[in-house]
């Protein structure tokens, strides 16, 4: 709800999980210019293991895997004990939830966590309760209790309650896959903007939760968009009536048409593709053998399924593709026309440069193409296209882009220099025309785009655009034009315009180290390869800097295998084993019990070894911890 | 009789005991006696004097242990490609005798510190770190280094074998005498504390 | 007894030679080595791990160096940086240029930048390393500072070191001057 712009404003900066320092470097740089140039500025970082963002770190905390939940819960006491709630915010602006517990772990159905679970089949759900209730809820998460729990210095747990709760601090709160690739990741993101609306240290300058996902244009692409497999676009979902009525009014397709039954995730689509529920598959930019939890149980299985059919749309020869039956050649981001969003609501666009080589062609190409050769004779109901027949024997193409809204822009709307492939193929600006259907869903709702042109002038604009401005702080009265004048704040995303305070608990994770497999594995990145390194492995520069993954270990435990650095090792789970060597120096200073192993590589597939458990909540892959142990090879 | 004057008694005896002449036995016997016992206690003093300069004791206290010991272990003192490594009385505990024991008595305070928690945690630590730092600075900087040249010798080393600005550096500044080790290799076994104002080179 | 002062010197002497006798044995024997660790039993055999990709077998590309997926291979040897101060070409101007030596335990953080010792704009002369780039001055504004700016701090989020490790996949990437040297300009 906030703006990149708060990391010139904040007092304080609180790193929860989130390795800036190498994921979000650009970040970095001015959260590292804030804090050296102003020194009563205090930057706390934690995780489970010692990185490279702690540099800057003032208040320094590795804590043992899962007990971030605690920390939070824990400020959130020492927020109500010491007085600092601000009354006047919380009375008006919020309401008290306490939420369900004992939700499960996101695993197959028939996993003896999943059947003893309480609250496996309603995890969302939860009970209004009032401010004292609340309180009691956190009040057994003391001080004592968190250094007991999470082993961390009872003085660093100490400063870092005080960034909350001094009134006079404007803190910043940022968070990415430490907190959202866990089991209970909806429950930490809720706990920490509890924190931030105790004190009403929210959507004002410098106070701000920021979670820093949209960095791959997740929250333009997948999020704002819709391509969720609950979603539609503008936050809508197809579980609602009224919400799927206003879908098929703006796609021109007769209601009855948008499936009311959510699609699988990601999670669940390996399963399916194993199971055989699920038979034809297209994957489109991404290399899910490689970043999926349990491959040798789950991914390998269902892509290589002969029931199935896989088709893998990529510009690189990724182990995804060498598992698919067809491969189609993709073109890339600046070899077509588009647009993404970043996690401070920016909307940016961009116009294809070069053209892509020999036959690849665009998703979108790819998609309009395919939609040719379907009829609606011969894939919706009959008893649909009986009530509308001027549908029949049309193809979906016709139907969905050729329908009078999505056509009506011409070429001559391009600008003049620019190549666009997709709309000289079918003869109409294609990207103009689906980006203003789709801005028909948010303008006046909240999620209000400028017009498609102003974005190709612009350097990226903040939605929601109303009236040409941009909005760089939602909810709040004066910087967001969606809360009346008087109101203060508003969350409107609400029926009642409150913010939700939750009382959740701690619950262990679904896998912790045990005797046999006694360590800790922490997945995750590095800073010279982005993701699954299908582009990065293959750039001399970046390769040659950090060419194949390793399994960064505490040097005394180590030596306590009887391994030493660059000894080769199998690192062993449950679920299957990966050959890595050790590193027990760098960038990543592992505690005794933890190791870490980027997924960069296609060579090590450290995936194999991962746990398919995800938060049941958000359906994302929790990473960061399962257990393994790690044997000299 | 009281237990006070039972102590008083026996305090008394043997005072005049230890007073008075030898009845027994001979001159020749009484040296040589006190001379095997001296060596036994000398043998038995340094040993003591040794156990106390080993890591081990080192880093039995956890403020040295989860801090500085912890930090060495990524550090080329620690593991490197001959194995040949430092523990903590190579740098930290003069060689010569008399600075040996001057350093053990300075370490009185380190006792102290240790029953009253001065750097009982690691924030604590850090906050005497710059302290703690300058301590070792200033008496390496005094002796020239000598630690570090009980092993590093200028005249043994083959430059050639070093990284080219390792043996430029070397030759133009510890080779002429003019800088010393510790002006350049702070940091070297353990992580530097705050440098604003600390010159380095 | 007959010689009481004998008796005690002697009682000293050997209460004496005891105590460090055995405060000898038992820090001795605290730092007694550990016997040898048993290897590994009954691990699955790696697939033989070609440095060298050779296409066929179901492999299309070299990145997984010719194991299966679902396979396991030996890893390629941790690979040595290169530490030789040579100066190498930059893909374009602006290309953070590589650092041409071993980083290993500088320290770079809110105490003390290692980096800085030798390539601060001062102290460049004194260690003929190349000073920071005049960017390095520039705030967000793009206006110049006297000092270097603090979002330059952490000079390893952009500047990294080289290994030795040999690349799997060709690379076809010409620079701007060579598409430029071509008749007409190239495309």
């Amino acid at each position: 709800m906030g703006c990149y712009d708060d990391i010139e404003a904040a007092d304080a900066f609180v790193l929860w999980g989130s390795n800036m320092a190498e994921m979000h470097p650009i970040l970095w740089t001015r959260v590292t210019d804030r804090r050296l140039s102003h020194p009563h500025v205090r930057v706390a970082v934690l995780s489970t293991f010692e990185h490279r963002s702690f540099e800057l770190a003032d208040i320094p905390v590795v804590f043992r895997p899962q007990t971030d939940l605690v920390i939070l819960n824990c400020i959130a006491n020492h927020i109500i004990r010491t007085g600092r709630v601000n009354r006047a915010f919380v009375d008006r602006h919020t309401t008290f939830k306490r939420g369900h517990d004992d939700i499960g772990y996101g695993l197959r159905a028939d996993h003896p966590l999943e059947r003893k679970a309480r609250h496996a089949a309603d995890p969302n759900g939860g009970a209004p309760i009032d401010f004292e209730a609340f309180a009691r809820f956190v009040a057994p998460y003391t001080l004592d209790r968190a250094v007991e729990m999470t082993g961390v210095e009872r003085g660093w747990l100490e400063k870092l309650a005080e960034l909350y709760a001094d009134p006079k601090v404007r803190v910043m709160s940022f968070w990415t896959m430490g907190f959202n690739q866990h089991t209970r990741g909806t429950w930490a993101n809720n706990m920490v903007y509890n924190i931030h609306l105790l004190t009403g240290k929210i959507a004002t300058p410098g106070n701000s939760p920021f979670s820093l996902t949209g960095q791959p244009s997740a929250c333009g692409t997948a999020r704002e968009v819709g391509t969720f497999s609950h979603r539609l676009p503008a936050d809508m979902v197809v579980t609602d009536p009224a919400h799927r009525r206003h879908a098929e009014e703006i796609w021109k397709v007769p209601h009855g048409i948008v499936n009311p039954v959510p699609g699988y995730h990601a999670v669940e689509q390996n399963r399916a593709l194993k199971d055989g529920r699920l038979n034809a598959y297209w994957v489109m930019v991404n290399n899910n053998m490689q970043a999926a939890a349990n491959l040798l149980q789950e991914t390998w299985p269902g892509y290589r399924n002969p029931d199935n059919f896989i088709v893998v749309s990529d510009a690189y020869p990724t182990v995804t593709a060498q598992a698919a039956d067809l491969i189609l050649p993709a073109a890339m981001w600046v070899e077509k026309e588009g647009a993404y969003g970043n996690a401070e609501r920016r909307t940016q666009f961009w116009h294809q440069l070069v053209k892509a080589p020999g036959q690849a062609r665009s998703d979108l190409w790819q998609l309009m193409e395919f939609s040719r050769r379907f009829t609606t004779d011969e894939c919706w109901p009959a008893e649909i296209l009986a009530a509308h027949p001027q549908y029949r024997g049309r193809t979906l193409f016709d139907v969905l882009y050729r329908n009078g809204n999505v056509d009506r822009f011409p070429l001559s709307d391009i600008e003049a220099g620019y190549d666009n492939d997709e709309s000289q193929a079918f003869g109409f600006y294609v990207q103009k025309g689906l980006f203003e259907e789709y801005a028909a869903f948010g303008r006046g709702h909240g999620h209000d785009l400028a017009p498609f042109d102003a974005y190709h002038e612009a350097r990226g604009i903040r939605w929601p655009v109303v009236d040409g401005r941009e909005t760089r702080w939602r909810y709040r009265e004066g910087a967001d034009p969606y809360v009346p004048a008087g109101a203060g704040f508003r969350f409107y995303g609400n029926p009642d315009g409150r913010a939700v305070i939750w009382a959740l608990p701690y619950e262990p994770p679904a896998e912790s180290p045990d005797a046999e497999y006694d360590m800790w594995l922490v997945t995750g990145r590095v800073l010279e390869h982005w993701h699954s390194g299908s582009m990065t492995m293959r750039v001399p520069e970046l390769y040659k800097a950090f060419p194949a993954a390793v399994v960064f270990m505490n040097a005394d435990d180590a030596r306590a295998r009887g391994v030493k650095r660059g000894d080769e090792v199998r690192v062993v789970s449950r679920r299957g084993e990966m050959r890595s060597r050790v590193e027990t120096r760098g960038r990543n200073r592992m505690p005794p019990g933890v190791v870490f192993v980027p997924w960069f590589d296609a060579g090590q597939l450290i995936n194999k070894v991962t746990l398919d458990a995800t938060d049941p909540i958000s359906k994302q892959t929790d990473y960061k911890k399962c257990a393994v142990k790690i044997v000299a090879a | 009789m009281s237990l006070v004057a039972r102590v008083r008694a026996h305090a008394l005896a043997l005072w005049r005991t230890l007073r008075a002449p030898s009845r027994h036995y001979s001159l020749g016997f009484l040296t040589v006696a006190g001379f095997v016992a001296g060596v036994l206690f000398w043998g038995g003093f340094n040993t003591a004097l040794e156990a106390t300069n080993t890591e081990r004791f080192c880093t039995g206290c956890h403020e040295m242990r989860d801090n500085v010991f912890e930090e060495l272990k990524g550090t080329i003192h620690y593991s490197n490609r001959s194995g040949v490594r430092a523990t903590c009385p190579d740098c930290h505990v003069p060689h010569d005798w008399t600075d040996k024991i001057a350093r053990k008595m300075q370490a009185s305070k380190e006792v102290w510190g240790k029953i009253f928690g001065s750097i009982d945690t690691r924030e604590e630590f850090l906050d005497h770190r710059l302290v703690l730092a300058t301590h070792e600075w200033a008496r390496l900087k005094a002796n020239d280094s000598l630690e570090c040249r009980n092993c590093h010798d200028y005249d043994s080393m083959d430059l050639t074998r070093q990284s080219p600005r390792a043996a430029q550096v070397h030759k133009l500044w510890l080779g002429t005498g003019e800088k010393t080790c510790i002006d350049c290799h702070k940091g070297i076994a353990h992580r530097l504390p705050d440098m604003s104002g600390v010159p380095q080179g | 007894m007959r010689n009481k002062p004998l008796a005690v010197a002697a009682g000293l002497v050997l209460l004496l030679s005891v105590l460090v006798f055995v405060a000898g044995w038992m820090f001795g024997r605290l730092g007694a080595r550990h016997g040898p660790v048993p290897a590994a039993a009954g691990a699955p055999v790696p697939v033989d791990a070609r440095a060298v990709f050779v296409p066929g077998g179901g492999q299309i590309d070299a990145l997984r160096r010719g194991v299966p997926v679902d396979q396991e291979g030996h890893p390629p040897p941790l690979a040595r940086v290169e530490n030789a101060d040579l100066r190498r070409v930059r893909a374009y101007p602006m290309q953070p240029p590589t650092i041409p030596h071993a980083i290993d335990g500088y320290q770079v953080d809110k105490n003390s930048n290692r980096c800085m010792l030798c390539h601060a704009r001062a102290n460049a002369a004194t260690f003929q390393a190349p000073p920071v780039s005049v960017t390095h001055y520039m705030d967000r504004d793009d206006q110049f500072l006297a000092t270097i700016s603090p979002r330059r701090y952490f000079c390893n989020q952009c500047h990294v070191v080289q290994t030795d490790a040999p690349t799997l996949v060709a690379n076809g990437f010409r620079d701007i001057d060579s598409v430029l040297a071509q008749p007409g300009g190239g495309q």
